[in-house]
């Protein structure tokens, strides 16, 4: 007997190009609230994903109460007890709440026509709430539930069918103050009925809250496993165990050549999502933010791009002051976003490459009623992609056959042939691969130096190691404003996943 | 795209080889089967059929380039008619008389176009509901019976029957309109617009590509060539109809997706090519006098195998990914 509720061992998953787990150890106890931590990439989500059977992991045993047991498929995860609930669980809408708990165990014997007993399933239903401290009016359709309410509801789904480990997959990335609290009884109710808890978060104000160990993972390996309750374990100690002792040698080196402020951002806000951003954007520097899911970055570099609308604050383009209305808008005025979901944003995959870098700018290339010199056209794309070292370097390549490295120098491309003074980039590695970063990276130093530059990320060491300026946002509220020499990476780290030092 | 269509055929010649090989194939068949077949009277009249059916299949093709469906044309385009019908029996000149109509088919183009590109209602529930009104509105002229005065000696018939340099004035429309399409969708900056808007709605934001404006114009010259469409038909009747378009909506998709079926995506090229095999395929059917259902369960059967064939590119990752990412987008884009 090892005292384990679950326990995975040397397990190891490689996807092309990334070795994303190197065999990683991790038990948990019965009963107990274990937390997972890591920066991004780190191979948390893998890890995870192999637990609740979306992945199959290529080398390790996984045992649960000793025995060895084989995950494939997510139903396997779930036969053997073991429960996910997602950052935004998946409900439907205009299902009551006890119609969503037994949704597919509404009967004993599940036959095509057996009836549903509605009121069996409400009486059954409010047992197992009333066993924890919360308080849901499980007749009302989910949808019009809150967020906490829905995750509970999600929970207490899994806790209707066998469940003896549940993985809380950053549960309270949406959730406020108060509801966070409700949330936090319910996991030690859970506790005490003898439930493992997996605990994922970044935010380690937290898991001090709740989390009775943790282990820390980084590149796909084991780093340390401690106790929560001992003194030692303390945010700082953490933030250095998950991002390690040096910054790896792939960024270029810092800007030294300050010159004129391009864009300005004075006390920019957008309702809930994010507060008084102020910033300068100035060629030869490149501005780093650092914020996580949820703390309002994606929202803040959209507006910059005017797909949103900001609710208070003003934005100055050399001085000027302007207002955005949409995208059209902001490219005309010489603002370009570089986006993060390059398939779904980035790239008309169907095309070849001259159609997608031109297609931001082809005004430059038409003649007369907007005819198209299709010969121009091809040569100051071509000469782009040179610049910015596509490979294959043929125009004529569809966009959907390149690597993400190069898909993401295509939409450089684009951002070149509009002459933009302002790039953003919003998570520009998201999906690349670790050789193809640091040409990225570079890039992105040589754009700096004739246009205004912002990163914006929730990869703290990318913005660390190549933002010369960097901000931090915590949810919602820039926590930190300063130049790179002045902060260590784990005070920025520190900064963006808990708003203090 | 924007390489010239002709070096375009050069570089990959199958698509026309097949349509040709299609095309003899069937004027084989059809002369085999009757004598009339290939008499000049015949072929005049298969290619003003071609004209006016083409005009239709033209202006959804714009629609389906967007990433959008529209099943309201064919009835929107029975009020332009009747409009021009009416205005010419109540002594107004022909060509302000043709202009009312166009337009009236230009404003429900435009409704058509904010509901599905600004309110982003969904197309083909929103058009079969602006086709009703449209058709609705039809009928009120004239409780929907034929529209015939003043049809003879307004010279509105001369839309079908006058001849340029011997060639029938309806033929001359449909190329010059084909030209023009031709131009504006693969040679200018403006059809790389429609067909990012239509392939990747989202990514086409982001490239400043005015996305909802590119649905409306879609939307707008669809029920706009319908209606010239319409117009021709009943010049080529002598008289107005509140009929007039309906037989052309199923041909007008089948013609669409052959088209792209063959070329791999929809383009006016293969939309034309595509005219004509339909056109004639039709045209044989009337001359051996084969019951008109027999010509839409033909027709029908070209179009499933359309979207069979090219199920793999144009259907799936068009209409794939407009689903797929439609929804988000709103959420990402909403401003």
């Amino acid at each position: 007997m090892t005292g384990y509720r679950l326990e995975m061992k040397g397990i190891a998953k490689e996807f092309p190009g990334v070795r994303a787990l190197q065999g990683v150890d991790f038990a948990v106890k019965p009963g107990e609230v274990h937390a997972l931590l890591g920066v991004n990439g780190a191979g948390k989500s893998t890890l995870i994903k192999i637990l609740s059977g979306t992945f199959r992991k290529d080398a390790g045993t996984i045992l649960l109460d000793d025995r060895p047991i084989e995950i494939n498929s997510p139903q396997d995860a779930m036969d053997h007890g073991i429960a996910t609930v997602y950052q935004e669980p998946q409900v439907l809408p205009s299902f009551t709440g006890y119609e969503y708990i037994f949704l597919g165990t509404e009967t004993e014997r599940n036959g095509t026509f057996s009836v549903v007993h509605r009121k069996q399933l409400r009486e059954r239903a409010q047992r197992i709430l009333e066993l924890f401290p919360a308080d849901i009016d499980l007749t009302k359709p989910v949808g019009q539930l809150g967020a906490v309410d829905q995750e509970i509801l999600a929970i207490l789904r899994a806790l209707s069918r066998k469940m003896s480990v549940l993985v809380l997959d950053e549960p309270t990335s949406i959730l406020t103050e108060t509801e966070k609290h409700v949330l936090f009884r319910l996991i030690a109710a859970l506790k005490q009925r003898g439930i493992s808890i997996i605990y994922i978060s970044h935010r380690l104000e937290e898991v001090r809250q709740v989390v009775d160990r943790l282990t820390i993972i980084r590149d796909g390996k084991n780093v340390a496993t401690l106790d929560a309750r001992d003194q030692t374990t303390n945010p700082m100690r953490i933030a250095e165990l998950m991002l390690g002792e040096k910054i790896e040698s792939i960024y270029p080196a810092k800007g030294d050549d300050i010159q004129e402020e391009v864009l300005a951002a004075n006390g920019l806000s957008l309702g809930g999502k994010f507060q008084e951003v102020t910033f300068s954007a100035r060629k030869g520097q490149i501005l780093g933010i650092f914020g996580l899911v949820g703390s309002g970055v994606q929202e803040l570099a959209k507006t910059l791009f005017g797909l949103f609308k900001p609710t208070h604050g003003t934005l100055k383009l050399h001085g000027k002051g302007i207002e955005l209305r949409s995208a059209h808008d902001a490219i005309k005025r010489g603002i370009f976003l570089v986006p993060a979901d390059r398939r779904r944003e980035g790239l008309i995959a169907l095309e070849p490459m001259f159609f997608n870098v031109s297609l931001a700018n082809l005004g430059e290339v038409s003649a007369f009623a907007g005819l198209i010199r299709g010969r121009k056209e091809k040569k100051r794309v071509s000469a782009l992609i040179d610049r910015v070292g596509v490979t294959p370097p043929d125009v004529h390549a569809k966009v959907s056959a390149l690597s993400g490295g190069n898909q993401q120098k295509v939409i450089v491309s684009k951002g070149l042939f509009t002459e933009a003074e302002v790039y953003i980039f919003l998570e520009p590695t998201a999906g690349v691969d670790v050789g193809a970063k640091s040409g990225i990276y570079r890039l992105i130093r040589q754009l700096s130096r004739t246009a205004a530059v912002i990163l914006i990320s929730s990869d703290c060491e990318e913005v660390y190691g190549v933002g010369d300026r960097i901000i931090t946002l915590f949810k919602g509220q820039v926590t930190g404003d300063t130049d790179v020499e002045k902060v260590s990476l784990q005070e920025m780290l520190l900064l963006g996943v808990q708003g203090r030092i | 795209m924007t390489r010239k269509p002709l070096k375009m055929i050069s570089e990959d010649s199958r698509p026309v080889l097949i349509f040709l090989m299609l095309l003899v194939a069937i004027f084989v068949v059809f002369s085999f089967l009757h004598r009339e077949f290939l008499s000049t009277r015949n072929i005049s009249n298969l290619l003003k059929h071609a004209s006016v059916s083409s005009m239709f299949a033209l202006g959804a093709l714009f629609v389906v380039v967007v990433g959008h469906f529209d099943l309201s044309f064919h009835l929107v385009c029975s009020l332009s008619g009747m409009t021009t019908s009416f205005l010419i029996a109540n002594n107004v000149p022909v060509l302000p008389s043709i202009a009312a109509g166009l337009a009236a088919g230009a404003v429900f183009g435009f409704c058509n176009g904010i509901a599905i590109g600004k309110m982003r209602l969904p197309d083909m529930v929103t058009t079969i509901a602006t086709g009703a009104i449209a058709w609705g509105f039809a009928w009120i002229y004239s409780d929907g019976s034929y529209i015939w005065k003043n049809a003879t000696t307004s010279g509105i018939l001369l839309l079908n029957d006058a001849l340029i340099f011997g060639i029938p004035l309806p033929v001359i429309l449909m190329l010059a309109m084909y030209f023009l399409a031709n131009v504006v969708l693969h040679w200018s900056r403006f059809g790389r617009c429609f067909y990012s808007t239509g392939e990747n709605r989202v990514a086409a934001i982001f490239s400043g590509v005015r996305v909802r404006a590119y649905i409306i114009a879609a939307f707008m010259i669809c029920a706009v060539l319908a209606s010239v469409g319409a117009i021709m038909g009943n010049a080529s009747q002598g008289s107005g109809s509140v009929r007039v378009g309906m037989v052309y909506l199923l041909p007008a998709y089948a013609t669409i997706f052959l088209g792209s079926a063959i070329f791999k995506k929809p383009t006016v090229y293969g939309t034309f090519l595509a005219a004509l095999f339909i056109s004639t395929m039709l045209n044989g059917f009337t001359l051996m006098a084969v019951p008109y259902y027999y010509s839409d369960f033909m027709i029908g059967l070209v179009l499933i195998v359309a979207l069979a064939l090219s199920s793999s590119m144009v259907v799936r990752t068009r209409f794939g990914t407009r689903r797929a990412g439609g929804g988000e987008s709103r959420k990402e884009v909403a401003q």
